[in-house]
């Protein structure tokens, strides 16, 4: 290693201001893609809704689930009985998944299996055998809610590199939290004031400074646990499975599942499903979000139903229930078979990322959080770009890459939906046209950037075709599906109408900005060089601070 | 539903007191004397100012006697987000 | 060429290696290792659990401190003494 030491003691706030701006720079553009898409997360549910216009029919609680499971356990091979998992698709079908586990080409533990979709007449519309993580892949209901997720959780990269650069970047955003509150010497005075040029608008630091200071708390939540999830997703928990169970994957999450390992597989009658469902929608007052059943016929046999937290909760809840004769045994913690800080904390770290745990209302306010963030992100670089231009022509490369990425993106999942849309109305496979118009939205995206000469003529061209695209949009959905607002409002489908209304919302947004855009171009002609002096000015105040 | 509509009046009362305290705010007002060129009044005394801040805080205690866990996140993410946007309003407006 | 070598300077700084590599590996044999020294509680999970959850708050707290710290000899030799300590431990737990 080499002895170079740094010369002279470092000033804390220069160091912490050199750390905040690095971490920002690095990664910033990359981090942004994570917060735009994460924000879409949130709703990740009403996205698959909208997408497919339907409304969730609850039809755990009103089909005869007993009756169309025991057909299918009838037909079905079985091995693929150690565990049947139910669920409602966003196409109105119960989906059965008879599976058994094993360790997939990857080499990790995954499902594997016969999947029926049976339809509200209890007709089977669709049969796949596979493992899990595949037929999930390939289902077109999701194709474009699973698309946009995956970009935030792991970027498409392969596993386990896209996890563990989202669980970097997440370590980058809370190293520009913290030490962004770290630096801030003067936090209350700062918080409610952003000064404006000498051309009306404001103030890039300060409009950085604002909104960062305010979402700090949540800033470190978010990144924290989202860190965590990357992380112990990427290399945390085989990690411990080598440490606590000697490389034993499955008994390490048999531990955490809280289940015996080897269980008695001697023939019993299992009681009826729909006794126990309904029990359990009684108990918790909603219907379950899935169901799975274990060992199904035999004397081990029991059910758990797992719930979206309930009034006032902001944990998962899961029943568990003795199948042999549909007695309610407990409320199982989330890890392990008692309960425990470990099982408290793991319910709660994805309700509180995801803003899952109060409809709704906890979704707005996590969508406003994820908008601020994605504005400290947009911000923090514009600033960086505008400070290098103004010193140095050759920065201006940074100004048209902040440009494509910031109005870029948006652009290019708008592209995913569309391509959603036509491949579905054209019979075309969802999962594979999804993905590809985002690629070649991108590939326009850059070509227009490196061949328009005018960084704001690029700008006001992406603006629009967003602005179009989201207008576009909830007429394309309603031309594909023939489903319109007035069935919306007569079936009280919020999920379906809250998409188009923020769509038609960003539309306008988008068109408002392109037009101060070219309001701003014709009075600012003549002040270009006060509004450099004024944000030079405030840099050097920023420093001093 | 009852422990959103118990969280509601916090999140009003929270943009009421985030409201006051960007039109008391001195360097708020400084500048829209600036820009209007007209004298305002004087603001809140800082240590009101202080206490109302902390005011903000107060409605955790009856959601956390009522157990409302999922409402303090709630007010805690909705406190953030008025905090911004309020303070993205021109000073010429508050 | 020179420009290169200019990109690369931060290799030259001890603190980058203090900061960087050092606290990552230090964070990570103190995940692995807590498994052995951390209570597992009654449902036999915490030790699996709160090391995971821990890792990034672990990083983040030797991180700060490794690159505000101005007694760089203290903090190589804080790490120096988490590591063996915690290496100690994974090695009790895999043969001892």
């Amino acid at each position: 290693m080499s002895n170079v030491t740094e010369s002279q003691p470092r000033s804390k706030a220069k160091a912490l201001l050199n750390l905040h701006s690095w971490s920002g720079i690095a990664l910033g553009m990359l981090l942004y893609a994570v917060i735009f898409t994460g924000t879409v997360a949130v709703v990740s549910d009403e996205v698959g809704e909208w997408s497919n216009s339907n409304q969730h029919q609850q039809l755990l609680a009103t089909q005869n689930v007993d009756e169309v499971l025991s057909q299918l356990a009838a037909q079905t091979n079985s091995d693929y009985l150690e565990e049947i998992s139910a669920y409602e698709d966003h196409r109105q079908n119960l989906v059965f998944f008879f599976h058994t586990h094993r360790q997939n080409p990857d080499g990790v533990m995954d499902e594997y299996g016969v999947q029926y979709k049976v339809n509200a007449n209890g007709n089977i519309v669709q049969q796949q055998e596979g493992f899990g993580s595949d037929i999930y892949a390939q289902d077109d209901s999701y194709a474009l809610s699973r698309f946009l997720v995956s970009i935030h959780t792991e970027l498409h990269l392969p596993a386990p590199w896209g996890l563990i650069l989202t669980g970097m970047l997440g370590l980058a955003m809370l190293i520009a939290a913290v030490s962004g509150f770290m630096m801030h010497r003067h936090l209350f005075t700062d918080l409610f004031t952003i000064r404006k040029q000498r051309d009306g608008k404001s103030l890039k630091r300060d409009s950085h400074t604002v909104a960062g200071t305010w979402s700090i708390p949540f800033a470190i939540l978010l990144a924290f646990t989202g860190s965590f999830f990357s992380f112990a997703t990427a290399f945390g928990l085989p990690a411990m499975a080598i440490v606590a169970f000697g490389g034993d994957q499955e008994a390490m999450m048999h531990t955490l599942v809280g289940e015996q390992q080897h269980k008695s597989k001697a023939p019993q009658p299992s009681a009826s499903v729909n006794t126990m469902l309904s029990d359990a929608v009684s108990r918790q007052s909603a219907v379950p979000t899935f169901i799975a059943i274990s060992h199904w016929g035999t004397e081990s046999a029991s059910m758990m139903a797992f719930f979206m937290p309930s009034d006032g909760e902001v944990g998962f809840a899961q029943l568990v229930y003795n199948a042999t004769n549909g007695d309610f045994v407990e409320f199982k913690p989330q890890v392990g078979t008692v309960p425990s800080t470990g099982s408290v904390i793991m319910s709660l770290i994805y309700p509180v990322h995801f803003g899952t745990f109060a409809g709704f209302m906890s979704k707005i306010i996590w969508i406003s959080l994820g908008v601020a963030s994605c504005y400290v992100t947009v911000t923090g670089l514009q600033l960086y770009a505008f400070r290098n231009e103004k010193q140095a022509s050759g920065w201006r490369w940074f100004s048209r890459l902040c440009v494509w990425g910031f109005c870029g993106l948006p652009l290019c999942s708008l592209s995913s939906a569309l391509a959603f849309f036509v491949s579905g109305a054209l019979v075309a496979n969802q999962s594979v046209w999804t993905p590809l118009a985002f690629v070649l939205a991108a590939a326009m995206v850059s070509i227009l950037a490196l061949t328009v000469k005018s960084i704001v003529r690029l700008q006001n061209l992406l603006l629009a075709s967003n602005g179009l695209l989201c207008l576009l949009l909830p007429v394309i959905r309603y031309l594909t599906s023939e489903f319109g607002w007035l069935q919306a409002i007569e079936q009280g489908n919020v999920s379906l109408m809250f998409i188009d209304a923020v769509l038609l919302l960003c539309s306008g947004w988008c068109f408002h900005r392109i037009y101060v855009s070219s309001e701003a171009k014709q009075s600012n002609t003549n002040d270009a060089d006060a509004i450099v002096h004024d944000e030079s000015l405030n840099d050097t105040a920023g420093v001093a601070k | 539903m009852n422990h959103l509509i118990a969280t509601l009046p916090y999140i009003l009362f929270s943009l009421v007191i985030i409201g006051v305290l960007a039109y008391s705010d001195p360097r708020r007002r400084q500048l829209h004397q600036k820009v209007s060129g007209k004298t305002t009044r004087a603001g809140l005394p800082l240590a009101a100012r202080k206490a109302l801040a902390w005011s903000l805080a107060l409605p955790f205690i009856p959601m956390a006697l009522t157990g409302n866990v999922a409402g303090m996140l709630m007010y805690a993410g909705a406190l953030t987000v008025i905090g911004w946007l309020v303070t993205e309003i021109p000073a010429s407006v508050i | 060429m020179k420009e290169h070598y200019r990109v690369l300077r931060f290799l030259n700084y001890p603190r980058f290696w203090l900061s960087g590599p050092a606290t990552l590996i230090v964070s990570l044999v103190v995940m692995l290792a807590m498994v052995a020294w951390f209570p597992p509680g009654a449902g036999n999970v915490n030790n699996i659990i709160m090391p995971l959850v821990m890792f990034p708050l672990i990083w983040a707290v030797l991180f700060f401190y490794t690159y505000l710290t101005r007694h760089m000899h203290q903090a190589w030799w804080i790490l120096g003494g988490l590591l063996i300590l915690n290496s100690a431990v994974l090695a009790w737990q895999f043969w001892g």
